[in-house]
């Protein structure tokens, strides 16, 4: 028997062993599988970004206030308790300053946060 | 057109990723079936197959096909689902590979109903190890070159004729001594 035969009649037989997914639900299931990896890998480097952001939103402001000649070792100290850093915001301006900038930095990052998650998670629905 | 839709999810639109489980899911789940030889644990290698194929869409260098390496993926991933144990119910003696008398199996085969055809062939295939089923599976179900059973494989080239071939004969040795045994049972 010749090999192109040979080949054919395997072709056959093993086409005749062929399977195929019997469950109806298996491209929906696999599919919000897809979207919820998708969400994550969103959300994942969304976090990433910000974080980015944030770090050099603060290394400026540290920057700044570095060269505006205001030490951060009380205000860090100060940050650690808040309600003692609270309490001097009306005898250090300053420091009231630094932590006003800090919340509303934080602040601002999490509106742009969310913001950009819904959108994007609108975007790929 | 697996390229455009590449680019579809990569620039954002997931839902596009549904053409390559329409595309691929049934060879996939065959695949993965001749490995695992278990439906559900097949269907689950799949999903699985998907989803890390989904994950690494980044890292495709598209300098292969998408079918051949998302196919890897899957070989991989129904590898580690058997712990790489390579099974092999029965010996098959190849000495006299080239006495097989393909002509009388294939006039045998053709006298069996659908049915019975079907059920011949699994055996055969079953008792076949993985490798083998493996190669007779691509290269004859899924119509792919030599050199993507390669890269699917990871078995070298110039192995992989010699595999195939012997693959072949011994799934004739097996349905030969199951036909002569059925034969016997209708005298």
């Amino acid at each position: 028997m010749d090999n192109a035969r040979v080949n054919n009649f395997t072709k056959e037989i093993i086409s005749g062993s062929k399977r195929e997914l019997t469950n109806p639900d298996f491209t929906r299931t696999l599919m919000g599988k897809i979207k919820a990896e998708n969400r994550k890998s969103i959300i994942y480097s969304n976090i990433q970004l910000y974080s980015l952001i944030f770090i050099s939103i603060d290394a400026v402001i540290i920057v700044l206030f570095n060269l505006a000649g205001i030490g951060l070792s009380n205000v860090s100290f100060k940050l650690s308790s808040f309600s003692r850093a609270f309490e001097n915001f009306y005898s250090n301006p300053m420091q009231f300053i630094i932590i006003y900038f800090i919340v509303l930095n934080v602040v601002i990052l999490m509106i742009m946060m969310i913001s950009r998650n819904s959108y994007s998670y609108s975007k790929t629905k | 057109m697996d390229n455009l839709y590449i680019q579809k999810v990569l620039n954002g639109d997931y839902a596009g990723f549904s053409y390559f489980i329409d595309q691929y899911k049934d060879m996939a789940y065959s695949i993965a079936f001749r490995i695992v030889n278990n439906s559900e644990d097949a269907e689950e290698i799949v999903q699985d197959s998907f989803v890390k194929a989904f994950k690494s869409l980044k890292k495709f260098r598209q300098d292969s096909k998408f079918s051949t390496w998302f196919y890897r993926i899957v070989v991989n991933g129904s590898l580690s689902k058997v712990g790489r144990r390579k099974i092999n119910l029965g010996y098959i003696n190849l000495d006299n590979v080239s006495d097989v008398a393909i002509e009388e199996i294939e006039l045998a085969y053709n006298h069996l109903a659908h049915s019975d055809q079907q059920k011949y062939i699994h055996i055969a295939l079953n008792r076949l190890d993985i490798e083998d089923r493996l190669i007779l599976t691509l290269y004859y179900l899924n119509n792919n070159s030599l050199e993507e059973i390669a890269e699917i494989t990871e078995i070298k080239i110039e192995n992989l004729k010699m595999k195939l071939f012997r693959a072949r004969q011994k799934m004739y040795i097996i349905l030969e001594k199951e036909l002569n045994s059925e034969t016997k049972n209708l005298l």
